[in-house]
């Protein structure tokens, strides 16, 4: 009896088993449509100290970061890239008009924001987000397996990784370009020989494979094939007897000082793989770091990494070309005149126009692409509808719902 | 500004998505640079940028790769096309005997739409520094033709598209010797639409006016259940009614949301079928079972189906009959027409970011 009635609990204890797990199945199935409510916690690893459009970030990093914000925070962005709005409370003009506004703001350490019921797009699904600053790649990695946090930015070298400790991953279009520049006057970026055999001796495909472990890809030109359809055109492969065979030719020793900023890890690694790529072709390249964006006199070149504001080709490269125009000498004869070939990009520059202006710069070897990068993200298992942005897009915070766990 | 939607982006090279659609309709207006619009054009405009650079008669050693979402079927159409029109304008492929240009063709893609890229490189240049020369022709991209599926067979036609969100659209019969009418349901508007000749154009719009809060997730619902002249329309909180033959008419006024029966699931698919994200019945039965449309279960950043199910005679249990109608992006909304068989469908097509309304025709095929 005490046998038969073990057997039957067990069985009871079974069914009463298999039925919750179809009613959280059910429940699961049918949270198909978005909740309001909670509260997104988010992990940053730059220190943004203001919010006012008037105060220059410090680092490229802290630009990113704050621009990020600032899309939560305004209704749109301008066509100069600004951000605009009706007028609300703290940041600038404008600020609060958006999805979300400022309830709580540290400088440089935390930040909360809670939705805009007025907010023309709708009001955020979340009530509030709450962004802390200043958190290394590996606090953020762990506090996102730990269930502390909700979303972060991976760099994009350690998605790979990330992934596979099973972390939810989610990456963008290669939209962000890392490039060499070659600045104008210095005397060995002056040198044509010399910019094309540095630019044939960089194996690009072995800084994706090794150095980005293959969350990216080469770059042979300014765009990427998913926005131009012509980057097929522009070869990304190394040459490295090409590059010997020319840097030969040079009189003297070949000598580059490439600068690339101190803070940024990847630009170091990348640096010192161009530095070692050069050296089989006989070219000597020194990295040197480079401290709050100031480049010293005895720089040759540096690393930029440049961020699509659009996913139009042509967008994308006129926002290129005026970056990089106060580092590329305009009156250089054997430059491309780049206020003239802006001017070739005018609204509605048709595919072939584009490829020109685009030929023209990479074939002057003043900008050297080097690799095209994702942007990475982690996620919580509670994050729905996440939709990676695309180029020129800020984080979809307000569009994003959590998934409530049940009580 | 009524506009075709752009071409986009490719983030994989995989062929484009089954949308199983026939283009009912133009598009609308279009902006005056617009690329041209199929690939016969496209196809003799790069030909004959090739024979400004390569000078027939001449042999050429003709090479056609496929960097785009296009099937390999389409491909090797255009390809052939593009011989027919080389060998038009006199050049002939070299086969055996040695080339006087190498014309590498090249079917690519960008976010501004297809790109048909030649380079040509002269024999006499081989050995020069001299590279290849290049022509290319933008196509912007269009829609692909239904494939018919078993079972009950579905056909999603695209009505409209538009950047805007669409809530519910609706094509109401058209009056003996009247042109087609279009009503869209926006987020804050009723906008009227006929179509005298080709094209759609806007007649009138009506202003709903906005509730507190503005939901993010908005939805609606158009019912023309009791004719033109005495239609609806409905925002969570909001009815608008009025003669919808004469837009001036509408009124809105802020009702509880408990009242709104639209709001709520068909009350003839019943709950426990769980079929996924909406489910609709279409006034069809095949072989004397109700036919249920369903969009899946997936969230609102993935492509989306349309799938049709025969209920079995309990009502309890539905059977997934035929190949579902594919879209480009998740359905956001998804109501029966009132006619048999038929279904409306707003789709926020992810790749190009329009909201597009597509009707739903399903039939039994066996």
């Amino acid at each position: 009896m005490l046998r038969v009635k073990t057997r039957a609990l067990a069985l009871g204890s079974l069914c009463a088993l298999m039925l919750a797990f179809v009613a959280c199945v059910a429940r699961v199935e049918a949270s198909r449509r978005p909740k309001y409510g909670g509260t997104l916690r988010v992990e940053i690893g730059a220190r943004v100290a203001s919010l006012d459009p008037a105060v220059a970030p410090a680092t490229p990093e802290e630009a990113a970061a704050k621009d990020e914000i600032e899309s939560l925070l305004y209704d749109h962005r301008n066509a100069d890239g600004t951000f605009g709005g009706g007028t609300s409370a703290a940041g600038g003009a404008g600020a609060g008009s958006g999805a979300f506004r400022i309830e709580e703001w540290e400088p440089g350490r935390h930040l909360t924001l809670v939705a805009n019921e007025d907010s023309s797009g709708g009001r955020p699904f979340v009530d509030s987000v709450d962004i802390e600053m200043g958190r290394g790649p590996k606090d953020r990695l762990l506090d996102l397996e730990l269930g502390k946090t909700d979303f972060i930015e991976i760099p994009p070298e350690q998605a790979r990784y990330a992934a596979e400790q099973g972390i939810r991953v989610s990456t963008s279009q290669p939209d962000e370009l890392v490039a060499v520049v070659f600045l104008a006057g210095r005397p060995a970026a002056e040198d044509a020989r010399l910019r094309e055999a540095l630019a044939q001796a960089i194996d690009r495909t072995a800084m994706v494979n090794f150095i980005l472990q293959k969350e990216g890809e080469p770059a042979g030109g300014l765009l990427p094939q998913w926005s131009s359809g012509t980057a097929f055109l522009f070869s990304a492969a190394a040459a490295p007897a090409a590059a010997k065979e020319i840097a030969g030719q040079i009189g003297g020793s070949s000598r580059i000082v490439l600068g690339y900023d101190a803070s940024d890890s990847l630009e170091e690694s990348l640096a010192e793989r161009i530095a070692v790529d050069a050296r089989e072709a006989g070219i000597h390249v020194s990295p040197e770091t480079l401290v709050g964006g100031r480049v010293p006199a005895n720089c040759d070149a540096r690393l930029v990494r440049l961020r699509m504001p659009s996913p139009r080709p042509r967008a994308a490269l006129a926002s290129f070309l005026a970056t990089l125009a106060p580092e590329i000498d305009v009156t250089v004869a054997d430059a491309p005149a780049t206020a003239g070939e802006t001017e070739k990009l005018a609204e509605g520059a048709s595919a072939e126009r584009i490829y020109e202006v685009e030929r023209g710069i990479v074939n002057s070897y003043r900008v050297v692409p080097l690799v095209w990068l994702p942007e990475a993200y982690g996620l919580s298992a509670r994050v729905r509808d996440w939709k990676a942005p695309a180029a020129g897009e800020g984080w979809p915070l307000a569009d994003v719902w959590l998934e409530q766990e049940s009580q | 500004m009524l506009v075709a939607p752009n071409a986009l982006s490719a983030h994989t090279r995989a062929p484009q998505g089954q949308v199983s659609l026939r283009l009912a309709s133009a598009k609308g207006r279009q902006a005056p640079s617009a690329p041209p619009a199929d690939w016969d054009a496209a196809v003799r405009e790069l030909a004959g940028r090739i024979a400004a650079i390569a000078a027939p008669p001449a042999r050429i050693d003709l090479t056609v790769n496929n960097l785009s979402s296009l099937g390999p079927d389409e491909a090797a159409a255009i390809g052939e096309q593009l011989q027919t029109e080389l060998t038009k304008r006199r050049f002939r492929l070299s086969g055996a005997q040695p080339a006087d240009a190498s014309v590498t063709v090249t079917l690519s893609e960008g976010s501004d739409g297809y790109l048909l890229v030649a380079q040509v490189k002269r024999a006499a240049n081989e050995k020069s520094d001299e590279g290849a020369q290049v022509a290319m022709v933008t196509v912007s991209k269009a829609a692909k033709k239904a494939q018919p599926s078993g079972g009950v067979s579905l056909e999603a036609t695209r009505v409209w598209d538009q950047p805007g969100l669409i809530l519910d659209f609706a094509l109401p019969p058209p009056a003996a010797g009247q042109a087609p009418k279009l009503i869209v349901l926006e987020r804050g508007r009723l906008v009227f639409y006929s179509r005298p000749q080709d094209q759609w154009q806007l007649d009138d719009s009506a202003i709903i006016p906005p509730a507190r809060p503005w939901l993010r997730q908005a939805r609606g619902h158009i019912d023309l259940s009791q004719g033109l002249t005495q239609g609806a329309a409905a925002t969570p909180g909001i009815d608008c009614k009025g003669d919808f033959t004469n837009p001036q008419t509408i009124h809105c006024g802020f009702v509880s949301q408990d009242a709104q029966a639209w709001l709520q699931p068909d009350p003839a698919v019943p709950a426990s079928l769980d079929l996924g994200g909406d489910a609709v019945s279409v006034g069809l039965a095949c072989d004397g079972r109700p036919v249920v449309l369903a969009s899946g279960k997936a969230d609102w950043t993935q492509p989306d189906f349309v799938q049709a199910y025969e209920m079995d005679a309990s009502g309890h249990a539905a059977t997934l009959v035929g190949s579902p109608a594919q879209f480009a992006g998740p359905v956001t909304s998804l109501w029966a027409t009132g006619a048999s068989g038929g279904a409306r469908a707003a789709v926020h097509n992810l790749k190009t970011g329009n909201y597009e309304a597509y009707a739903i025709a399903a039939s039994c095929s066996h």
